[in-house]
């Protein structure tokens, strides 16, 4: 399709209209959520407990499964992790990306991201979109790619667990994919 | 190269252009090589995962390996993986909707119906709709498709019914005939080349399964009627072909008399290797097969091959659309209207009422096709969650979306195939700077439309958006602009009578190197308003014919 898709920054997110009232939820203890987790294929420990918060914020649990349990970042990092310049592309962008997003809250909301309440991280990441120049806005879309890739695809990739991605968008493939089984 | 490696006929692209003349050849009882530059898939590797399918570079190059070159309207140059068409064994045949519509007799006289049309080239086809008519059928007779005759009042005259009836329809197909009777449209069932029924004679192919997922993937049963399913192992079991995957070809070869000779190759393991032929046949998609004639170039033929009157590339069209959309709540619809829960996968309803002089304004106009929308699960999510304009919505926003408007509904759409008119500002030429990762040049696209094309497309479009909303739906919505679609692409080696204006013959065969041919989608001098692919095969089919009458006689090379 022709014209480029970053000419407009507006954001719809969950935070709706609340990007100007910055959340200022404070603990300081982002050590806490890392502590015990061991560093992934691609991702250290640190990055993986962002990324897994971040994700689960684009995709959150409601009466349906959310990112988190349908294992979506299992399926970032195994896809970060192969080999080729391709994925090693990827992977640097989300990891500078990640990293933008820790020093963003801690500048705009005084706290590591993952010190936020929920509502203060939807925040950061729709700022970050609508504020924070292309890198912002680049690191939030690949985010949401991944993450919509990680809820719906073939579970063989190690996301949509259980098929359960699939169940909320109605997706029931008479699936012919052996992988899947 | 220990031996050379010679061969009567070399094929070099084995999708809709290049396998009908192999299996023609090679029945003839000619040594036909064919090069692809894709691997093989088994019916195994053809599975119905979006991310390996849709998403990687199983069908179609990452633009990091094999860019093609974009200029749109003047703007500037961007690297892009649009207007490759699937590289593998097979081509876009192995991939494709299969929605095998004839041109209309009146498409081959596009001259003689509209005249002079200012800031178009356009010419006559060199042959008519009764040339192609017998090799129409023989299409449908021996890859395999499935329809109903006689319901479309424009039907183009044929000889007889369909090989294969009709495959099952979603029951929104009755409404949609319903609709368009009210409307005074005349709404008919798409032939398609998918397999209702066993075929007798290539009897290893599955049938219809009527999956979740066809279109953009290949058919893990061989009941989609791609090339790799039937004329290519029809022209292998006559021994007398072989098809080489994974084989890059980059230029053909010619000798001081101006023949054709052969073609250099990049093989899988990216040596260069030669294969030698008394004939060459190009059919690498008219993209791709204008790059490597232009790419062909030597002392006598400095500007390309075949080339010599700058036409090569030139007349560059597509096939163009712009698509409407309409969604059934089923939680407000499904009690007065319970067949919409139905998981029939088809609707194969198309309309062309509107194939011809869409309004007073717009003398061309094309088929509307409607469908149901594709149901790749993460294609879906990724349209409710990244806006055209690059909106991003996330959150519990986001999954209230693909719970109400994809599990909650039944989501109609419809495409359009409409004519588009050859002018001097569209054409494929070889970009200065960008090459491949074999160090080849690449393809230049450089997309400008004729008014004509624009206003067919919109004119179809608003028709469509009438026949949607006749069917009361909860809501429409068409928020895509006019397009191309960059896989049903035409032009670039156009055959005309004039040897100034085109590149071919009415054989298909170079003006100016008399033992080389073009047979993918190049030769069409006009899309008409209907997809390429049976076109294609069909002329593959007459071309390849003719070659074997002269291969019989010994005249080839001619």
């Amino acid at each position: 399709m022709p014209g480029s898709p970053l000419t407009r920054r507006a954001f719809l997110g969950a935070a709706g209209g609340a990007i100007a009232a910055y959340g200022c939820s404070r603990k300081s203890h982002p050590r806490g959520h890392i502590q015990g987790r061991a560093p992934g294929r691609a991702l250290g420990a640190e990055e993986l407990a962002v990324c897994e918060a971040a994700c689960e914020r684009i995709f959150p649990a409601d009466a349906d499964p959310g990112a988190t349990r349908l294992g979506a970042v299992d399926y970032i990092d195994r896809r970060l992790s192969r080999p080729g310049p391709r994925a090693r592309r990827v992977r640097r962008k989300l990891k500078k990306g990640l990293a933008l997003l820790v020093d963003w809250s801690r500048k705009r909301q005084g706290a590591h991201f993952l010190d936020l309440e929920p509502a203060s991280q939807d925040v950061a990441l729709a700022s970050l979109a609508a504020e924070g120049g292309d890198d912002g806005y680049r690191f939030v879309r690949q985010l949401l790619v991944l993450t919509v890739e990680g809820v719906l695809c073939d579970p063989a990739y190690g996301g949509n667990r259980d098929r359960g991605g699939w169940k909320i968008i109605g997706f029931d493939a008479p699936c012919p994919n052996p992988r899947c089984e | 190269m220990a031996f050379p490696d010679v061969h009567d006929v070399l094929v070099i692209g084995s999708g809709a252009g290049g396998g009908p003349l192999a299996y023609e050849l090679a029945r003839a009882g000619a040594r036909v090589l064919v090069l692809e530059k894709g691997p093989r898939y088994s019916r195994g590797d053809l599975i119905h995962d979006e991310i390996k399918i849709c998403r990687e570079n199983f069908f179609v190059p990452y633009e990091g390996d094999e860019p093609h070159v974009l200029v749109y309207g003047g703007g500037k140059p961007v690297r892009s993986k649009q207007g490759w068409i699937a590289s593998c064994v097979g081509g876009g045949t192995v991939h494709m909707s299969g929605f095998f519509l004839r041109l209309k007799p009146e498409d081959f006289k596009l001259h003689s119906r509209l005249g002079d049309v200012d800031g178009a080239d356009i010419i006559d086809w060199p042959i008519s709709y009764g040339d192609l008519a017998p090799y129409y059928d023989r299409v449908e007779e021996i890859v395999g498709v499935s329809g109903t005759a006689g319901v479309n009042p424009f039907e183009e005259p044929r000889s007889g019914p369909f090989p294969f009836p009709a495959l099952d329809e979603h029951p929104i197909a009755k409404e949609i005939d319903r609709a368009c009777a009210g409307l005074g449209y005349h709404a008919f069932p798409l032939p398609r080349a998918i397999l209702s029924r066993p075929m007798a004679a290539l009897p290893g192919r599955g049938i219809c399964s009527y999956c979740a997922l066809c279109g953009s993937y290949g058919c893990e049963n061989g009941a989609k009627s791609s090339t790799a399913e039937t004329v290519l192992p029809l022209a292998e079991a006559t021994g007398r072909c072989e098809i080489r995957p994974r084989c890059m070809a980059y230029q053909v070869e010619t000798d001081g008399k101006g023949r054709a000779t052969g073609v250099l190759y990049f093989d899988a393991d990216g040596k260069t290797q030669r294969a030698r032929a008394r004939a060459v046949v190009v059919s690498c998609s008219a993209i791709e097969s204008a790059r490597l004639l232009l790419n062909s170039r030597c002392s006598l033929f400095p500007d390309g091959l075949g080339n010599g009157n700058g036409q090569v590339g030139r007349n560059l069209t597509f096939s163009n659309h712009r698509d409407g959309f309409a969604r059934f709540d089923l939680e407000k619809q499904l009690g007065a209207r319970p067949w919409l829960s139905s998981q029939e996968p088809f609707v194969h309803r198309c309309v062309q009422d509107f194939y011809f002089d869409p309004t007073p304004d717009s003398p061309t106009g094309g088929t509307l096709s409607f469908l149901l929308a594709h149901r790749n699960p993460i294609g879906n999510a990724e349209v409710q969650a990244i806006s055209g304009a690059g909106d991003l919505t996330f959150g519990v926003q986001l999954k209230e979306r693909l719970r109400r408007r994809i599990r909650g509904a039944v989501n109609l759409s419809f495409e359009s195939f409409c004519e588009s008119l050859p002018n001097a500002e569209m054409h494929v030429t070889i970009d200065p700077d960008v090459r491949d990762r074999w160090g080849v040049p690449s393809a230049r696209i450089t997309l400008a439309h004729h008014r004509y094309d624009l206003l067919a497309a919109e004119a179809v479009h608003e028709k469509g958006m009438q026949i949607l909303m006749a069917l009361r739906p909860d809501e429409t919505w068409s928020p895509y602009p006019f397009a191309e679609s960059m896989i049903l692409q035409y032009g670039t080696c156009r055959f005309g009578k004039d040897p100034n204006s085109s590149v071919l013959d009415a054989d298909c065969r170079s003006h100016e190197v008399r033992n080389l041919w073009v047979v993918d989608g190049s030769f069409i001098p006009n899309p008409g308003g209907v997809p390429p692919t049976l076109t294609i095969m069909a002329n593959s089919f007459r071309v390849g014919s003719a070659m074997a009458h002269a291969f019989r006689r010994r005249e080839i090379p001619g």
